[in-house]
């Protein structure tokens, strides 16, 4: 396995109390395979990401858990050790490609900052480089445009220029934080294209983080449901499609916009809000907002089982 | 023969890939961009034309001055107005006052500079520091800036000075460049706490890189067209301070001819209507102050690639 977790919990130590943002979340992804994480906002997705690449912020910690990557163990990594693996083994893709590029520094230098960061390289030879992974993400004219400053760049292209820097030292893993959510869909559409074809080509495995489950559709071959930090479903895309058994994934499918039914009808939401992380409901998070919720859901946590080989759902139906 | 060919073909290529890396090295530096966008700012030019102006008078003081500031002492000729012989005069011993407000131009600036030069070193590591780390190391080094905040400037500056016996020029750097760092260092620290959660700084963690790298190849540029602006402003400020200790007696000392010493000696005439031996050194003192200001508002519009 490339990527090994078990039982991650991070939590938050704020004043208002302990946040728990991730609670006991275990998947594994396999050399060049590829995870969508799909949840509401709030469910502890980009935490889950950031816990990997050990860069929760202050005041979270990781409390416990197993982080296996490539058979070492991220845990015990000191923060130099992970600097060497942040960007380099393990990279990652932020949501919003307009902020996440320094505005002083221009694209190229970025890019070569990357490698240089983990390659003994000569600039020279670095510039290169940079010239031939802007040219990999399909920018035209790269050469010119690796001078140019981020505000020169429209939306989509700095999400090239992002995926660029990401993938400067060709990863093992590209984590992507909801890398679409701020571009409009028909640069969506490019970009998720664009990683499709990078993956292929780089053979790299990636962890999708993303609320939209056409998107996971389009990219991953296995998909993690999480709410409120915890494992909701984990199983296979084309399970999740047509065999799902959590109720909350129900709700996130009914919640999709379909071209095969009627227009008039309203689209189902799931009522009710996600629960405050720092209060959670005793027993499953989900069942204040569940229709099938049992006497069980109220008061224990129902067991991660496995309905079938490689579905796993928890959830009191089928205890 | 084939090989021959084969050879300068090679050749020919590796020229052609060389010719290719270098043109790729030549970025457009910040510093060119920032220039580029500066030239279009007609109050920052102005500003920057004072500025030159004064810096050219300091350095070609000797060839400029039509006197010895010091040396040329002249009893017979003293508190002649403005003329053929003076062109601003002369004063109470019958030295130049234009001579003494062109070295003047020396003592103002190495004021201002040097002292502003202590400010943002301190200043700069004092705010990036507490802004970076927050936490204990914030409380300590903020503490320290609002105790050395909460001295009243003037008579901090005053009691300082007064310790030394004969205050002179060096003093005067550190006493103003330890009092101005405080701004510098809030400031500082204030952009450090907002770009530090922007997401190209967690972008930067992302890619490996480590604190050092982060505060000063990330974070610091991003904080630099406010302190510029403190800075260019904070030279200002020290021109004027030097200008007034000089004028309480408690910077240079005569004869050094500071613009601030001179108004001090002129004042007393201003009454008696010998105007040039104050209004030219006070003349000197706004030109330099505002070229500085004016450049200092006009760089902040022109460093910041986002203000557009």
């Amino acid at each position: 396995m490339l990527l090994t977790v078990e039982n991650l919990k991070t939590y938050f130590y704020t004043e208002e109390g302990i946040v728990k943002a991730v609670d006991g979340i275990s998947f594994i992804l396999p050399p060049g395979g590829t995870l969508g994480i799909v949840g509401e906002s709030g469910s502890g997705k980009s935490v889950t990401a950031l816990s990997i690449m050990r860069l929760v912020p202050s005041p979270g910690r990781i409390i416990g858990g197993e982080l296996l990557f490539d058979g070492q163990r991220l845990m015990e990594k000191t923060e130099k050790e992970m600097r060497e693996i942040r960007g380099n083994r393990i990279s990652m893709i932020f949501q919003d490609p307009m902020t996440s590029l320094n505005p002083v520094l221009t694209v190229g230098e970025q890019v070569v900052e990357t490698i240089m960061l983990h390659q003994k390289l000569p600039r020279r030879k670095a510039w290169l480089k940079a010239v031939e992974i802007l040219e990999l993400v399909k920018i035209p004219r790269a050469r010119e445009r690796l001078k140019d400053y981020p505000h020169q760049f429209s939306g989509g292209m700095r999400q090239r220029v992002m995926i660029a820097i990401a993938l400067a030292c060709h990863p093992r893993l590209l984590i992507a934080d909801e890398p679409t959510t701020s571009l409009d869909v028909t640069i969506q559409a490019q970009i998720i294209d664009l990683m499709k074809e990078l993956k292929k080509e780089l053979n790299m495995a990636i962890i999708l983080i993303t609320h939209n489950l056409g998107l996971v559709a389009e990219l991953c071959q296995k998909v993690l449901v999480m709410y409120a930090g915890d494992l909701m479903e984990y199983t296979d895309i084309g399970t999740i499609f047509r065999g799902s058994k959590h109720p909350y994934t129900w709700g996130l499918l009914q919640s999709l916009p379909r071209l095969d039914r009627p227009r008039s009808r309203r689209l189902e939401q799931i009522e009710g809000q996600p629960p405050s992380l720092i209060k959670l409901p005793p027993g499953c998070p989900f069942h204040p907002r569940c229709q099938y919720v049992k006497a069980e859901c109220r008061q224990e946590k129902p067991e991660l089982i496995e309905v079938s080989s490689d579905h796993l759902v928890s959830c009191w139906l089928y205890q | 023969m084939k090989v021959l060919k084969q050879s300068v073909e090679i050749k020919k290529r590796e020229a052609e890939e060389k010719k290719q890396e270098v043109e790729v090295i030549r970025t457009t530096s910040l510093l060119m961009y920032t220039l580029k966008r500066l030239s279009k700012n007609h109050v920052a030019i102005l500003g920057l034309g004072l500025i030159i102006f004064v810096i050219l008078v300091a350095i070609f003081a000797p060839v400029l001055a039509p006197y010895h500031p010091i040396k040329y002492v002249n009893i017979l000729k003293s508190m002649v107005p403005p003329g053929k012989e003076y062109p601003l005069g002369s004063d109470y011993l019958g030295r130049d006052v234009l001579a003494r407000i062109i070295y003047g131009a020396r003592i103002s600036l190495m004021v201002g500079l040097v002292a502003e030069m202590v400010a943002l070193s301190i200043g700069i590591i004092f705010g990036s520091l507490a802004g970076y780390y927050g936490r204990w190391i914030d409380q300590l080094l903020m503490r320290i800036t609002d105790i050395i905040y909460a001295f009243p400037t003037v008579l901090f500056a005053i009691a300082i000075m007064a310790v030394f016996e004969r205050p002179s020029i060096t003093q005067l750097f550190l006493v103003l460049g330890f009092l101005g760092w405080t701004d510098i260092a809030r400031l500082v620290r204030a952009q450090f706490l907002a770009i530090k959660e922007r997401e190209y700084t967690e972008a930067a963690r992302a890619i490996g890189a480590g604190d050092r790298r982060i505060i000063f190849r990330h974070i610091l540029p991003n904080c630099l067209a406010p302190v510029v602006v403190a800075t260019t402003v904070g030279i200002a400020g020290n021109i004027l301070s030097e200008a007034w200790l000089s004028f309480l007696g408690l910077g240079a000392q005569p004869p050094l001819p500071s613009w601030g010493l001179m108004l001090n000696e002129g004042q007393t005439y201003l009454m008696a209507g010998k105007y040039w031996l104050a209004v030219f050194p006070g003349l000197a003192i706004m030109v330099t102050v505002l070229g500085f200001n004016l450049f200092g508002y006009g760089f902040r519009d022109a460093i910041d690639p986002r203000l557009r």
